[in-house]
């Protein structure tokens, strides 16, 4: 059990890190500082659904130190990282709820994930001009989470693994 | 599954109604801004009024972002980032407002007067 949850968590995280690469040098749409489509949520919205919630920081915190780390810098990881803790926390909660559809809960994941990101921005950087972005923020993520909803959704319908 | 379909739909009012909230709360309480201040990593390097018409070029190490205030309001021209967000933002007049050159550590942003004055008298 021990190795095939190490084996199944590795998978996760290079999934995570090749599609949040994969997204970092596909042009971004709209001229917003932290707008993306989130594709390197749908490894974690599976590990929400199929592993425990553990599991779920451990993929996540990896994936964006090893991310923002390698390819950015120490400012880059810990706006990612507040965003990501933020949004996982908050998929974990909605989806024990059992109140909202795997949609829902990267829908609510999405917006989190972009609240948290702008938020420990304005803070840190001490600009709150940043908090002008949030209306579109929240719509970004509400899109955003839709979509990767949908997908993720199909995933785990069909994929017949889990390990709790 | 019908039920948790709903609640999501739910969700999305929630949230799309809360972005129209903020937004009415930003546009309500928006004051036009009176100077810009460039800052470049972290150092402020230029302070210029709104009012009046100008353009600069700023530069370092190869990289430039190309400033311009008109007609009260200021954005970037040009750039030689990578990613041209900077370029493509529409231009700021509010206080408070930034526009980003991320790549370039380049940040712009308005600001008011520092003394708001209520009332005078004699």
């Amino acid at each position: 059990m021990k190795t095939h949850r190490i084996t199944l968590l590795a998978m996760l995280i290079a999934i995570s890190i090749l599609f949040g690469y994969l997204e970092a040098i596909l042009p971004l749409l709209i001229a917003i500082p932290g707008i993306k489509l989130g594709l390197a949520n749908i490894p974690i919205m599976f590990a929400v659904y199929k592993m425990r919630p553990l599991d779920v920081f451990l993929i996540s915190i990896v994936r964006v130190a090893i991310l923002s780390l390698t390819f950015r810098n120490m400012l880059a990881f810990l706006f990612s990282l507040s965003g990501a803790i933020f949004s996982i926390s908050i998929m974990i909660l909605f989806k024990q709820s059992k109140f909202f559809s795997v949609t829902g809960v990267s829908i609510a994941g999405g917006v989190a994930h972009n609240m948290g990101q702008i938020i420990m921005a304005a803070l840190i950087l001490q600009i709150p001009g940043l908090l002008y972005y949030l209306p579109l923020l929240i719509i970004a993520g509400v899109i955003a989470g839709i979509i990767i909803g949908l997908i993720s959704g199909l995933l785990i319908e069909r994929v017949n693994l889990s390990i709790k | 599954m019908k039920i948790k379909k709903h609640n999501d739909w739910i969700l999305i009012l929630v949230l799309l109604l809360l972005a129209l909230l903020a937004l009415l709360v930003i546009n309500s309480t928006k004051a036009t801004g009176s100077i810009v201040v460039v800052t470049l990593d972290g150092e402020e390097i230029l302070r210029l009024p709104l009012s009046d018409d100008h353009t600069e070029r700023i530069e370092q190490a190869g990289n430039y972002n190309v400033l311009v205030i008109e007609d009260g309001s200021v954005q970037i021209g040009q750039a030689n980032c990578a990613n041209q967000l900077c370029v493509k933002h529409k231009a700021i007049s509010y206080q408070g407002e930034t526009i980003i050159c991320a790549p370039h550590k380049l940040l712009v942003q308005i600001f008011g007067n520092s003394e708001e004055i209520d009332s005078v008298s004699y």
